[in-house]
């Protein structure tokens, strides 16, 4: 899968505008005419620039290749294979889960029951699965919290 | 002279010398652990630093930020992920050299340029402490500003591919530096309520979502077929090629390790900028621009070089005027007040033996790499051996 420049450089400036409109709700500094809103917006004006240049130069391109209106998305390579897509989703899908849940079951569970996922989805055996997904989280829990004290989230096991 | 001696008796203590090779042992595993910074491997070090006498203290600090910052090479070329935000702006390259079946001459190039730069570092922190620190101390908001210039447009430069894509990297980069409490005005930016954002996007979580996690999503997203395949590769033979690639460019050793103990000077840039710059500089000068990011040797060589001259370099203004240079240096003047080791211009007449011991800590820890830096590359090539199909579901 692969965008088109244009894709890109409207994408940016959407979200340019978004920015630079949020930073209008900056206040300034008292009796200042500027504040915390003046170098996000600075950068949103360059994202906007920026993506106007993308936009020209992703339409020019594709003019030139095919001589047609330009194809804003091209769906060629993983994202067609299905399997691919799925994996994609799974890792993906593996991180939201992690940010979300750790703090309420704690790194030990979300580890495991993560790398189990994994492991199984890319082709390992059950037992293998569970053999790498504990000895993997074993190695990281006594590595990251016991060795180098970094505050890994406790959950409903107590460690 | 009689100085210089009396810190040689003290560094060469077997204690002193135990005490370098654990605190080298120390910092290479967390340097080579991604996520874990050199700085976070000082902080560490610290509640074992209480116990210990001055020199072996200030060694111990020393050894592990030397050797971390060259072990962040290690995951940097094997699997895309820098150990360190020093090894951040060569990574791609080191990595792409792998791909070529070539980590072995990636690593043997990077381990021996961080010891001549870190070498480097050790003789310009000798003999121009004083001269480098009144040097720095020139530098106003202005000179700060166009050096944050340099670094950034660096970032640009270094991109390969569209110019206008780095560009565009660039600013998402800045846009997301933005985010958390406005130090000026006090007002936070783009948390949306948060608590957790106020204190902004740290480089850790960016640096391990932008090359860790989209390595993994490109892995797995490709098929069999299609996947980016690492050859199995021997280490056997780390140093074979390295004399004539470093004889080959040894004027970038010499660019490489000068810009880093340039860079290390001003407080507040370190070791991470110096990467860059030097980069940055390599790419832009050299004949061979379009091989940069296929797996070229050159920017390796000048930014390897370049971010283990900066460590020496932080430590100028540190000495001479108690000073921070970089996060790791703040750290360490924490540890030489405690060590009753004030920094500042008196330490010259106050601790002149003391001072001199740091000083050969400095050439001491960088020759400790070579050894040491030669069997953690060994150990960790072992990696490399894992299937891929459990390799990645490991990070």
């Amino acid at each position: 899968m692969k965008f088109n420049d244009a894709t890109l450089g409207i994408f940016l400036i959407i979200f340019a505008i978004a920015e630079i409109a949020y930073t209008r709700t900056f206040p300034a500094l008292h009796g200042q005419r500027f504040g915390a809103s003046d170098f996000p917006a600075l950068l949103g004006f360059g994202m906007i620039i920026c993506g106007a240049l993308l936009v020209y130069s992703g339409w020019k391109q594709r003019a030139v290749a095919t001589g047609n209106e330009p194809n804003l998305l091209t769906m060629q390579g993983w994202a067609e294979k299905r399997p691919s897509v799925i994996n994609f989703f799974v890792v993906l899908l593996s991180i939201l889960f992690f940010i979300v849940f750790v703090d309420i079951i704690g790194f030990v569970i979300s580890a495991l029951l993560i790398l189990f996922i994994l492991f199984l989805r890319f082709g390992n055996s059950v037992v293998t699965s569970l053999i790498g997904s504990f000895f993997m989280t074993g190695v990281t829990k006594l590595l990251f919290g016991v060795w180098l004290l970094v505050p890994l989230p406790i959950g409903p096991l107590g460690f | 002279m009689d100085a210089f001696l009396a810190g040689l008796s003290l560094v060469l203590d077997p204690y002193v010398i135990f005490v370098m090779i654990g605190a080298a042992a120390f910092g290479l595993l967390v340097g080579s652990i991604p996520g874990l910074t050199a700085t976070m491997a000082t902080a560490l070090l610290i509640p074992v630093t209480f116990f210990m006498d001055p020199v072996p203290a200030i060694a111990a600090i020393v050894t592990t930020v030397a050797t971390a910052i060259f072990a962040g090479d290690i995951p940097g070329a094997l699997l895309r992920i820098p150990g360190t935000p020093a090894s951040a702006a060569y990574c791609d390259e080191a990595f792409a050299m792998t791909r070529k079946g070539k980590a072995q001459l990636a690593l043997g190039v990077g381990l021996s340029s961080s010891v001549i730069g870190g070498l480097v570092g050790a003789v310009v922190l000798m003999l121009a402490t004083s001269a480098l620190a009144e040097f720095a101390f020139k530098f106003s908001s202005y000179e700060y500003f166009w050096l944050a210039c340099l670094g950034l447009s660096s970032a640009v430069v270094v991109s390969s591919g569209s110019t206008l894509k780095g560009f565009v990297s660039l600013l998402i980069g800045l846009f997301i530096s933005t985010i958390g409490i406005d130090l000026i005005s006090g007002h936070p930016r783009f948390t949306f309520g948060s608590t957790e954002m106020l204190g902004g996007v740290s480089f850790i979580p960016a640096m391990i979502g932008m090359f860790a996690i989209s390595e993994v999503l490109r892995y797995v997203a490709s098929s069999d077929k299609g996947r980016p395949s690492v050859p199995k590769q021997s280490m056997n033979s780390l140093f074979k090629g390295v004399g004539g690639i470093l004889g080959k460019y040894k004027f970038n050793v010499a660019r490489g390790s000068s810009i880093g103990a340039i860079t290390g000077v001003l407080p507040g840039a370190g070791a991470d900028i110096a990467a860059w710059v030097a980069y940055g500089v390599s790419k832009r000068t050299s004949k061979n621009k379009e091989e940069y990011g296929k797996g070229h040797v050159e920017g390796l060589v000048d930014a390897s070089s370049a971010n283990n001259a900066g460590l020496a370099g932080a430590w100028v203004p540190a000495l001479v005027f108690g000073i921070p240079g970089d996060s790791i240096t703040a750290i360490a003047i924490g540890v030489l007040y405690m060590k009753g080791m004030n920094p500042g211009p008196m330490i010259f007449q106050e601790n002149p033996q003391l001072l001199n011991a740091v000083f050969i800590v400095f050439f001491l820890a960088n020759l400790l790499l070579l050894p040491l830096g030669y069997l953690a590359i060994r150990l960790s090539t072992q990696l490399l051996k894992i299937p891929s199909k459990c390799s990645c579901q490991q990070f």
